[in-house]
């Protein structure tokens, strides 16, 4: 499914030089749940970004489904993202003048899909965001819009979901909420899911954890 | 509050280029006010001289037969401590008092006639020196400056509005900037009235760094002018050559009309951020209340809206309709720039017809003569004349290369007597005449009768048919096109024109009317054109005709057909009039007259490249203040929404998607600027010509120039946007752009 080979990432900060990922390597196969652990600065967001082909490695390659990501052009990136990955942030990164319903379609309608009106019914019920479909972003809680977010990770059946600290910014009752539907979309439709998380707690619904340190995995560990 | 000040102070620090163009935008607001204001100061200067060295010191004068008549004049005014002089003389054999005005200013005019009404002034000739008078700062509208006057009002008063507009746009961007910032500062117990004191602040800054140097740019351009300044008053006037004059009370001006505009400018957004609401800085975490009425406005779809989401759609595809409904909901976002462009629109219009007017203006003040030299030659021998003509064509043919545009041409006179199609007397004359007659044949008459519905009948020898389509007739009733209207032979013609005022009209036969009438005998429109819209075309059969030639009052006589006139465009008319002077000396039968219009030409066409030019320049400024807002405005805006660019690229949005999405919303700013834009510049254009037609009688028409020059702006801006989007995608990576607040 995502294969990651010698993966490097250097920033340059003034005249030193700051190794974010240090030669890493990693194997995800299909349908798993897999969380990423690491403390501050570990650089477990900088591997998810790689992974969805928002950022450049200095070096080394992404393969989603035998597709090398991070040699494609921006505009191939961009058509890769919106069929096989669903993004997922800690602070929702919605469109803020598109409804509910509309950032849930965002992916389908940029790649001029027809919409399944029963399978976005469907969703929304599950979501439990029926009432607010026609709502903009800052008329829900923070908890709504984390999960407008996983919504619209869900709504295109991507392969692959890349959340990052999905419940960084919720309470506990919403965390909940969160990892309910992360979990429902690995079990039931199948999605690989990679989450990153300092929290041992959102992490341990995960079946493979890996721990990063100082850019580079220091352990990988099946539960 | 100082906190607040130093965070504004910084605020200002961390958008460099925004605040950079902010400074350039305000120091060439101030130069202009700047340039314009001390114009005035030194035109002021000007007058002041030449009315000095044309009539004396004096501001007012009573002539009388006797000296006794003015001596009670004299007395009254000695005593009355307003006057600072009065002076008995008697000047060629006539007795003047002489007045001087102690300080003269704003209603030196005004207080005058209230203290001459206590006289009783019989049998006095009074005037006044009334440049002098200007010069001190006296604009009565009889002092005849009325026109400068406007001008400088209808200027300032564009020049404000613009920039009031185009700075609030600017400064409303700021605020939107920092509307986070206000409402976490709201949250933590700043007031409305400090925090919109800190929008008051920045504008604060943005002038009074701006204003030196504006004020010095300002004097720098008009230095810069100083000989087309110089050009173009001569034109008028023999007037002296410009000095810059430094003049402390319009420098104040300039100061208080720049606050003004930048607290104008400032008021709405200071208003704005005063109401902002704490939640706005956390309102993410938390559980916002929409009424009812602000969710159906927000994200109701109308009928009409759909509707309009379909159309683009279709034309535009998932770009446009993302396009739309982005425009459509975030309203605040694009106010400033909808305000940018529109003000874009209705300047270029507001410009465009002031431009139009003011080349109206000039081409009634100005001759327009298309001839330097005017050589009129008599003979009662015709054949001699002819001959002597020709050997005058001769002359100037050996010197052909001094002919500068028209070739010579030699014209009959308007023969009067007898029916001859040649007449060319409009062709080139100076002053258009402002009735027209035209003598017609009986067929054409009938004819033209036939044609406009007029009974034959009612045509006799005092009657001829108004045909000017341009004007109506003031006297006697309106007059349109075809209608009778009656000459009375003997009498005076009550002629409207432009060069006399409405109170002359409604009593035409009290004065003489100068009127220079022109007749043609001959209805032919290649030689009868008639180029000033001022004209009046009467069309009269013959026998009118000859009937009133005799009481042309005014009229130049037509000489009969034994003169012919020369007249053309040559570049040396000193050199070809000594040629010609020194040919005419040897001539015994035949006697001829030299007119030479070189110098005044020159002038005239120096005057009117200084008027152009001037003109052109303060277009040119101001579309670049323009300018410099609306890159501010898109500059800002587009970085304000790279989070959004960068949240669309991550959901899978191709850049060239981004790019597309940018230029739909691009094309319906601009459609929805246009309507506001266009409607805002049709009024100024229709205010700008009543302005004037308090003193010259212009004619509104749509500023199409305008709006084409406005419709160009909006496409500059459209690509201006899309390049900063491009230089902006570029430089930011999605990343970076996602963790922006």
């Amino acid at each position: 499914m995502l294969t990651i080979q010698n993966l490097t990432k250097t920033y340059k900060i003034g005249d030193s030089a700051v190794v974010a990922l240090d030669n890493v390597n990693l194997e995800i196969k299909k349908g798993e749940f897999l969380a990423i652990m690491g403390p501050s600065g570990s650089g477990k967001s900088t591997l998810l970004h790689m992974m969805a082909g928002v950022d450049i490695p200095t070096s080394g390659n992404v393969f989603i489904e035998g597709k090398n990501i991070s040699k494609l052009q921006p505009s191939e990136q961009a058509i890769f993202r919106r069929r096989h990955i669903g993004m997922i942030y800690q602070s929702f990164n919605l469109i803020p003048t598109l409804t509910v319903e509309e950032n849930i379609i965002l992916p389908l309608m940029l790649d001029g899909k027809k919409i399944d009106r029963a399978m976005l019914m469907s969703l929304l019920e599950l979501l439990g965001l029926s009432e607010r479909r026609k709502h903009l972003p800052n008329q829900l809680s923070g908890g709504q819009q984390q999960r407008v977010a996983i919504g619209r990770g869900l709504m295109s059946k991507p392969s692959l979901i890349l959340a990052d600290e999905p419940t960084g910014n919720l309470d506990s009752e919403n965390t909940e909420e969160v990892l309910t539907l992360l979990r429902t979309a690995n079990e039931n439709y199948g999605q690989t899911i990679i989450m990153v998380s300092h929290d041992e707690n959102v992490s341990s619904i995960a079946k493979r954890r890996i721990f990063m340190k100082d850019g580079h995995i220091a352990l990988d560990k099946v539960v | 509050m100082k906190i607040l000040f130093i965070s504004t102070l910084r605020h200002i620090k961390k958008h460099f280029i925004q605040t950079l163009l902010t400074f350039f935008m305000t120091i060439l607001m101030i130069a202009v006010l700047s340039a314009i204001f001390n114009f005035a100061a030194s035109f002021q200067d000007v007058l002041r001289r030449w009315a000095i060295d044309t009539s004396g010191t004096y501001h007012y004068k009573f002539v009388a037969e006797d000296r006794n008549t003015l001596k009670g004049l004299e007395e009254g005014f000695k005593k009355d401590s307003w006057f600072s002089e009065v002076f008995l003389d008697t000047v060629d054999n006539k007795a003047v008092l002489f007045v001087t005005v102690d300080k003269p200013g704003l209603f030196t005019t005004r207080i005058m006639k209230e203290k001459l009404s206590e006289y009783s002034l019989d049998s006095i000739y009074q005037d006044h020196n009334w440049e002098l008078l200007v010069s001190y700062g006296d604009l009565d509208k009889q002092n005849g400056m009325y026109a400068f006057l406007l001008i400088f009002v209808i200027l300032i008063t564009i020049i404000t509005l613009a920039s009031v507009l185009t700075l609030g746009a600017v400064l409303k961007i700021s605020a939107y900037q920092r509307e986070q910032d206000f409402a976490l500062l709201s949250s933590i117990g700043a007031s409305g009235s400090q925090i919109s004191r800190m929008i008051l602040f920045e504008s604060m800054v943005y002038i009074f760094i701006a204003m030196p140097f504006g004020l010095v740019f300002g004097v720098y351009l008009l230095d810069l002018s100083r000989s087309k300044l110089d050009d173009m008053l001569k034109g008028l006037e023999k007037f002296p050559p410009v000095e810059i004059v430094i003049s402390i009370p319009f420098i104040i001006a300039i100061i208080i009309v720049s606050i003004v505009i930048i607290l104008a400018s400032a008021y709405s957004s200071a208003k704005k951020v005063a109401k902002i609401r704490p939640i706005e800085a956390i309102g993410q975490n938390q559980q916002i209340y929409i009424s009812k009425w602000e969710q159906k406005h927000k994200t109701g779809d109308s009928v009409l809206s759909n509707s309009v989401s379909k159309l683009i759609s279709k034309l535009f595809n998932i770009e446009g309709q993302l396009a739309y409904k982005t425009h459509r909901r975030f309203k605040r976002q694009y106010y400033p720039v909808l305000v940018a462009l529109s003000v874009n629109i209705a300047l270029s219009m507001a410009l465009s017809s002031f431009s139009h007017y003011t080349n109206d203006v000039i081409s009634m003040t100005y001759s327009g003569m298309d001839y330097n030299i005017d050589i009129q030659l008599s003979c009662d021998d015709n054949k001699l004349l002819g001959q002597t003509a020709d050997e005058l064509m001769q002359i100037s043919d050996n010197q052909l290369s001094l002919i500068r545009q028209t070739a010579f041409e030699l014209r009959n006179p308007l023969p009067l007597s007898e029916t001859g199609y040649r007449s060319g007397l409009f062709q080139g004359s100076g002053r258009q005449p402002d009735v027209v007659l035209l003598s017609v044949d009986n067929d054409t008459l009938y004819s033209i009768c036939h044609n406009e519905g007029i009974d034959i009948k009612t045509l006799n020898e005092n009657t001829g048919i108004f045909i000017n389509d341009q004007r109506t007739w003031r006297h006697d009733g309106m007059q349109e096109k075809g209608n009778l209207f009656h000459l009375e032979s003997g009498d005076i013609l009550p002629i409207y024109s432009t060069h006399v005022s409405d109170s002359e009209l409604s009593n035409p036969n009290d004065d003489a009317i100068e009127v220079k009438i022109a007749a043609a005998i001959d209805y032919s429109p290649e030689y009868t054109k008639v180029e000033a819209s001022t004209s009046l075309v009467i069309l009269v059969s013959e026998d009118t005709f000859l009937s009133l030639e005799p009481h042309r009052p005014f009229a130049e006589r037509d000489p009969g057909n034994h003169n012919v006139f020369l007249r053309g465009m040559v570049n040396e008319a000193d050199k070809l009039e000594k040629s010609i002077s020194t040919y005419l000396d040897k001539q015994t039968q035949v006697y001829g007259k030299i007119y030479n219009y070189d110098e005044q030409i020159r002038e005239e066409q120096a005057s009117i490249a200084g008027i152009r030019y001037l003109l052109t320049g303060l277009v040119i400024i101001l579309l670049l203040i323009c300018l410099f807002s609306n890159f501010i405005v898109t500059w800002t805006i587009n970085r304000a929404r790279m989070k959004e660019f960068a949240i669309f690229s991550s959901v899978g949005m191709t850049p060239e998607s981004i790019r597309k999405m940018k230029g739909v919303e691009s094309l319906l700013n601009s459609i929805k600027a246009l309507i506001p834009g266009t409607f805002m510049g049709i009024i100024c254009s229709v205010l700008i010509q009543k302005v004037y037609l308090t003193e010259y009688s212009v004619s509104w028409t749509f500023p199409w120039w305008g709006l084409f020059i406005g419709i160009l702006i909006l496409i500059f801006v459209s690509v201006l946007s899309e390049c900063i989007i491009n230089m902006l995608m570029k430089k930011i990576s999605i990343v970076d752009s996602m963790t922006l607040p």
